[in-house]
């Protein structure tokens, strides 16, 4: 069986990524419930802990850091206020937060009227002065980490075909919908419905560390 | 609203992660998720996958914000806790009465301090570990629902190896639900930049199905493992060695190997 077995090539691979909660799920949920009952300190820990992601989001979408600054600010508030609809079963408290920031940063530009961006700024196009400004270098263990995850994305990211990744870029950055999407591209609907599908797939793939290990 | 399948609403999960959904495709997927039924609860783990993927794409470039804006938010929070604690009935009450309630909630305060310190941290302590444990048994849940879920359409494999370290690993796989499980014992920790990966040997060919690591005591729990329509064809289970992330075939001898059965 041995040697016939290392021969062959399967006829496909199915993607497993299980749902397992690790321990900084654990605390960022127990700081979640602090959150509910009127803890400051708590949401401050959570502040220290997620604002830079937050922020990273808001001024990739709003493409100003005034304007994602008041992002961040509101959507801390929100997490402040609706600490108590937080459900654990549905989201990690890092996903809760990010979508609540693109939902206000995607809410500011459309309030903006800012014209829609066609394409994508690349991982390494970010503003400028945003990162330069506002880079994380008052601590080492934030930049290595931070360091590490920007490469392990951008190499996700770079996997990825050029068209597909503008496709799931344009959803998530620029809040279009799939059928927007198409007619910003002048591309079948069909064709972008498959471009964000086989994306996710594959970025599923490549951002869980050993495959099957939670997101978290 | 539409009437898509269950497979239909699965593919559309990706985009609904993203918000790139139509309103009728959305609407859809929140009725699904809402229904309660078995094929909700599963919308809503892929979902959830889904929703981290999008969360890590999206976090490439963490920026800190300028200290001022968590001042202006720990400002704006102790704002409303005091507009929240204002706008309460008491504030009807005669002002000359609210002083002295307050002086005397002051003296209690001030002699009760450190015992309301002490209550307040072991309260906290006391819900961080009662979170933590509802999490566990969430995490529990997914262990035990499929197999417990699996009735008549339980598969298990029981594979075993040749070395004498006495390394294991059962996969239930859940038939009807397309869903498994896989725990392992007793298995070192794969080196540096290596994984293990699980295979389907079916018709003869591999397929794998999970690639993973286990723990430095030697346990690995993969739950929600996404397995075939059918058990159909699939003779054997095997465990190799792999890079980091898994291989297209097996590149390694099995180690571990053992029969599917019901």
């Amino acid at each position: 069986m041995t040697a016939s077995l290392t021969q062959l090539q399967p006829e496909r691979y199915l993607r497993v990524v299980p749902t397992i909660l690790v321990a900084g799920e654990v605390q960022d949920v127990a700081l979640v419930a602090a959150v509910r009952n009127g803890d400051e300190r708590a949401l401050s820990l959570l502040y220290d802990r997620y604002a830079p992601v937050v922020m990273g989001v808001a001024v990739r979408i709003v493409g100003d850091v005034t304007t994602a600054e008041t992002v961040v600010l509101d959507t801390f508030t929100q997490a402040w206020q609706d600490a108590k609809r937080y459900d654990a079963g549905r989201a990690s408290v890092v996903s809760w937060l990010v979508m609540m920031a693109r939902s206000r940063a995607l809410d500011a530009v459309r309030a903006s009227a800012r014209q829609a961006r066609v394409g994508s700024l690349a991982v390494e196009e970010a503003p400028d002065e945003a990162l330069a400004a506002r880079d994380l270098s008052s601590n080492p263990g934030q930049v290595v980490e931070a360091n590490e995850r920007r490469s392990a994305i951008a190499d996700a990211l770079g996997a990825l075909p050029e068209p597909q990744r503008v496709a799931v870029e344009l959803a998530f950055f620029e809040g279009l919908s799939q059928t927007e999407i198409a007619e910003r591209l002048s591309e079948p609907l069909g064709t972008i419905k498959t471009r964000i599908r086989l994306a996710m797939a594959k970025l599923r793939q490549l951002l869980s560390p050993h495959g099957d290990e939670a997101l978290a | 609203m539409k009437q898509l399948t269950h497979e239909q609403l699965l593919e559309l999960l990706p985009a609904y992660a993203l918000g790139a959904l139509d309103a009728e495709e959305k609407a859809a997927i929140d009725s699904a998720l809402r229904s309660g039924s078995p094929e909700g609860a599963e919308l809503q783990r892929e979902l959830r996958v889904f929703e981290e993927v999008a969360t890590k794409m999206a976090s490439a470039n963490p920026v800190v914000p300028s200290a001022g804006v968590k001042e202006r938010l720990l400002s704006r929070v102790a704002a409303t806790k005091h507009v929240n604690l204002a706008a309460t009935p008491q504030r009807s009450r005669s002002r000359s009465w609210l002083i002295t309630a307050l002086a005397a909630s002051l003296v209690l305060a001030a002699g009760l301090g450190r015992y309301a310190f002490r209550l307040r941290e072991a309260l906290l302590q006391r819900e961080a570990t009662l979170t933590a444990t509802a999490a566990r048994l969430v995490q529990r849940e997914g262990t035990l629902n499929p197999i417990l879920e699996a009735e008549g359409s339980l598969r298990v494999a029981r594979l075993s190896g040749p070395d004498t370290s006495g390394a294991g690993l059962t996969l239930f796989w859940n038939e009807k639900q397309h869903r498994g499980v896989v725990h392992a014992f007793r298995l070192r920790p794969a080196p540096q930049g290596r994984s293990y990966q699980l295979w389907l040997i079916k018709d003869g060919k591999p397929v794998s199905v999970s690639v993973f690591n286990s723990d430095p005591d030697g346990h690995a729990l993969v739950q929600n493992l996404a397995l075939p329509e059918s058990a159909t064809g699939t003779s054997l289970v095997a465990l190799t060695e792999e890079p980091a992330g898994g291989s297209p075939g097996p590149t390694t001898t099995p180690f571990l190997t053992g029969p599917l059965a019901k």
